[in-house]
């Protein structure tokens, strides 16, 4: 079923010719031939080993985003049921103190997936029968945070950053956490250094680009104030969806219309469902009255990894790159 | 004299129905979330008839959006409202209930099921979707009338309507395990459940097209029966009338045009409820009106809710089946309250 | 003429009659009687054709089951003892069903089928409630409409389940007053159900009581009705005296004399 073609789809996406470890979107344009980029992530850095008895990192306090939380010892045993937090424990290095992930923690593959364990309907006793000593979440349901702690279990909560700098926040916390300040420090400059080079090496314009960004078939977009659209503000590109969320009331995730899009003619169109919902560049040319539109004429639709899009952690340089790529196909062209 | 009365009436409210079905049409085209002005729609229209001028000075966008986005989607609104309508006449008359709508013979719970696996195999966007969604609705539709049927009684309305239940309880039970097992699809799932008209365009029309004219044919060449069925199975019997027959056919007219339009649209409540109990307390309960006129109030009814789907929170749509619900809800519950022998 | 041989019909796996043959020539009236649960509503039922019972029912010759269901339903107008009486319905809506034998199943009615209609309308002299709904008559005016009903099939044969048992005692006259002029006017069968063995005596030309499975008594209603044959089979006490009119009464009596009436109440 689709759990199990999910990952495999994944990774067939993200194979690149440069040998384990760089995983690039895909892009797909249509005068210009395929690009493909490479990142470079971190390898694992090897942390400091230490007898958990006399570690001089621990026991450490961290202000997560439910509050305080205290962490007696480097723990050995993670259990993480966010993907974005498992792709961050991985890069900062404390990949061999993960016990277990969640169901759609798919990246890296090395790590040790649970198809059994839900990030949306966890089963704390499930969990508690592990015997973990640090839990990562991006949200609390079914008071899972109460019971975890209720057996000495702490429980590290990563909510959704608002801003790319609250993402390097989150991966150095988790290094403070879990005992690997360095590789957090090291992941954290790569990813600032990277940006810095992509932004450097994009085109510039007179007239800033539009795009829309497609969460879903059913036309959800976000706007420039979300962490995604700060990503592509960077770049100095501006969503269609902003007047569509002008008061805020969608919280930066409007839902937009065929009417709308086809009016406002956005220059680039970045599909992010094509996982979820198996939306390709075809599927969106053939929606009716979107011919008219020029991105589709011109083939400026990106198709990129739902995964790459949406979390938020060593990956969002990829999603920089594939938009930045994106970009220089529209501003070449003009 | 009662000839002369009787066509009057009728006329009178052909011609009401049908500037109602015109009107909502035309609402729906001129008004959106991107304002366009009737100069420009009429042009755009216009141009596709054939070896008429083109609509010169209309953006391309406009006339996409105008023939392309929203003619379909009223047509399309036309098409599922109505229908829906008349099934819901049609059962609520085959069945002597007025509780009785378009998905009670387990049919929303077989395209339900159907919709979750194509959901879970393929993603929302598949083209395996509908097609699905359909052969769910009218493969829970025939276990329904054969378990019903099966009992020592044979296919009488009782059975039918328990069978429905209890076919409906369990494809609704298969459904939320696949959706528990697949965790990813529940947005999708219920997005569609809602029902929508957003993805219509001409192709989903086309699709949904003939099933529509067959079903409503059989269902208006059919509706004095459900006249005389009202009588009560054993006099209609006595009347001259093969029961159980005429009842399978309109059973099976109703449930497949029902099917093919909760493949293109999702599971719109309500129109097929609260539209026939409206029209009959606006004009009596014989189904020599009701079933026409069904087809026109229903297609008004959905063409407006979907209007005002498209209008609240611009751009953003509310799903339809929240509209027909909030509208139609209430309505039935005046029923309910004023009415207490509510036609049959 | 209808004749009726050698039926039977269970009820639920118990047997309710056995064996049972009648003739009714044409014309006549024909009243059957008898106690609760004899079974005379599925026996009419069944010669109307709408219980699927062993034996052979007849119409001048033909098998009811050699008939199509038009065929049957232009022959025979059947009223049961509780019409549906759809609400929301009109009266000329609700008479004009009774021409549905007469259309295909895709057609519609007539000028001649509207005709029809109107005429019996005038026929049963309700004309005034044409326009009102069927569910808001009175008793006596839903009696004379559901008679229209069946007026309007153009049947040979009427089968009237009870068709006085919910009306007032002047109502009860005027029906059956009604259904005498029409059988004679149109030269109609009629076999009835009935209660009132009073108004049974007054109106049929042959009773049959039926009863214990069988038919136990058939004959003018003098012949029938005898104090004796009711003490047997209603376990009621009753005086039957000479209508100088012609014709039997049957008075309930609470003679005192007569005891132990219960003992032959066992049917």
């Amino acid at each position: 079923m689709k759990r199990i073609f999910a990952p495999t789809i994944a990774m067939l996406l993200l194979v690149s010719a440069c040998g384990a470890g760089d995983q690039p979107a895909s892009v797909t344009t249509g005068p210009v031939e395929a690009v493909t980029t490479t990142s470079a992530l971190p390898d694992e850095t090897t942390t400091t080993t230490s007898a958990p008895v006399e570690d001089p990192d621990f026991p450490v306090t961290i202000m997560d985003g439910m509050g305080e939380v205290t962490i007696e010892s480097r723990p050995v045993a993670i259990v993480s049921l966010s993907p974005s937090s498992t792709e961050i424990l991985f890069a900062v290095g404390a990949g061999d103190q993960v016990l277990a992930v969640d169901s759609l923690s798919n990246y890296p593959d090395t790590a040790p997936l649970d198809p059994d364990l839900s990030a949306w309907t966890p089963n704390i006793e499930a969990i508690i029968g592990m015997n973990p000593d640090l839990v990562v979440i991006s949200g609390d349901t079914g008071d899972l945070i109460a019971g975890l702690n209720a057996a000495g279990i702490p429980v590290v909560t990563h909510f959704a950053p608002a801003t790319i700098d609250d993402v390097y926040a989150q991966i150095e916390q988790v290094g403070v956490a879990t005992g690997n300040i360095a590789g957090a420090a090291a992941v954290v400059a790569q990813m600032q250094a990277d940006i810095a080079g992509i932004i450097a090496g994009a085109p510039t314009f007179d007239v800033a680009p539009t795009y829309y960004h497609e969460l879903d078939d059913t036309l959800y977009s976000v706007t420039t104030q979300t962490f995604i659209g700060q990503v592509y503000g960077l770049l100095g590109m501006v969503s269609v969806a902003d007047p569509a969320d002008a008061d805020g009331s969608a919280y930066g995730y409007p839902q937009l219309s065929a009417e709308y899009l086809v009016d406002a003619d956005p220059d680039l169109i970045f599909l992010a469902d094509t996982i979820c919902c198996g939306v390709t560049a075809e599927s969106v040319a053939g929606r009716a009255g979107w011919e008219t539109m020029a991105a589709v004429q011109n083939g400026w639709i990106v198709q990129l990894n739902d995964d790459v899009a949406s979390r938020w952690g060593p990956r969002i340089v990829e999603l920089m790159r594939a938009a930045a790529d994106a970009l220089s196909l529209v501003v070449s062209s003009d | 004299m009662i000839n002369v009365e009787r066509s009057r009436v009728l006329l009178r409210w052909w011609i009401i129905a049908a500037v109602a079905l015109v009107g909502t049409v035309l609402g729906g085209l001129s008004i959106g979330p991107v304002s366009i002005g009737v100069g420009d729609i009429w042009a755009t229209v216009t141009s596709h008839i054939p070896g008429a001028a083109d609509a010169g000075t209309v953006t391309q966008a406009h006339q996409a959006i105008i023939w392309d986005i929203r003619l379909p989607r009223v047509l399309l609104g036309v098409l599922v409202g109505g229908m829906l309508a008349m099934a819901g006449a049609a059962y609520q008359g085959v069945f002597r209930n007025p509780l009785a709508d378009p998905y009670l013979l387990g049919v929303a719970a077989g395209a339900g099921l159907g919709a979750t696996l194509a959901i879970a195999i393929g993603g929302g966007g598949s083209a395996l979707l509908p097609v699905a969604a359909f052969l769910g609705a009218v493969v829970a539709a025939t276990i329904t009338y054969a378990v019903g049927a099966a009992g020592s009684r044979g296919s009488t309305v009782t059975s039918l309507i328990l069978s429905g239940v209890a076919v409906a309880a369990f494809l609704t039970a298969a459904q939320t395990y696949v959706q528990q097992r697949n965790s990813e699809t529940l947005r999708e799932v219920y997005s569609w459940i809602l029902g929508r008209l957003s993805t219509a365009g001409w192709s989903e029309v086309r699709s949904v097209l003939p099933y529509v004219f067959v079903a409503s044919a059989v269902l208006f060449a059919l509706r004095r029966m459900l006249d005389v069925l009202a009588l009560g199975d054993e006099e209609a019997t006595a009347l001259g009338v093969p029961v159980t027959r005429i009842r399978l056919i309109i059973v099976a007219a109703a449930t497949l045009g029902t099917a093919a339009v909760v493949a293109v649209s999702g599971l719109i409540g309500f129109v097929g409820i609260v539209i026939p109990h409206l029209l009959r307390l606006l004009f009596g309960a014989s189904y020599r009106l009701l079933i026409p006129l069904s087809f026109f109030g229903g297609g008004a009814f959905l063409v407006a809710a979907d209007l005002f789907a498209r209008i609240a929170i611009p751009p953003a749509e509310l799903p339809i089946g929240v509209i027909t619900a909030f509208l139609g809800a209430p309505f039935f519950a005046l029923i309910l309250r004023t009415r207490p022998g509510v036609a049959r | 003429m209808i004749r009726v041989q050698d039926l039977s019909a269970r009820y639920d796996g118990l047997a309710v009659f056995e064996g049972i043959s009648l003739t009714v020539m044409a014309g006549e009236w024909v009243v059957i009687i008898g106690p609760n649960g004899a079974g005379k509503s599925t026996l009419l039922r069944s010669v109307a054709g709408l219980a699927d019972m062993p034996g052979l029912v007849t119409i001048d010759g033909r098998s009811i089951k050699d008939l199509s269901a038009r065929n049957r339903a232009q022959q025979i107008a059947y009223v049961p003892q509780s019409p549906a009486l759809p609400a929301g319905m009109t009266v000329i809506d609700y008479v004009l069903l009774g021409r549905t034998p007469y259309l295909t199943i895709l057609g519609s009615e007539s000028k001649h089928d509207l005709a029809t209609v109107r005429n019996t309308l005038d026929l049963l002299a309700v004309n005034h409630l044409a326009k009102r709904g069927v569910a808001t008559l009175s008793g006596g005016e839903a009696q004379r409409v559901v008679l229209a009903r069946a007026i309007a099939q153009e049947p040979q044969i009427l089968l009237l389940d009870e068709p006085t048992s919910a009306l007032d005692l002047g109502k009860q006259q005027e029906t059956m007053q009604i259904i005498d002029d029409l059988r004679s006017e149109r030269n109609l069968t009629v076999v009835s159900t009935m209660h009132d063995l009073t108004l049974a005596g007054q109106f049929a030309d042959r009773l049959l009581l039926l009863n214990g499975g069988a038919i136990l008594a058939e004959g003018t209603p003098g012949e029938v009705l005898t104090s004796e044959t009711i003490a047997r089979h209603y376990g009621a006490n009753v005086r039957v005296i000479q209508d100088p009119d012609g014709g039997v009464i049957v008075v309930p009596s609470r003679s005192t004399a007569r005891q132990v009436r219960s003992d032959q109440a066992i049917p």
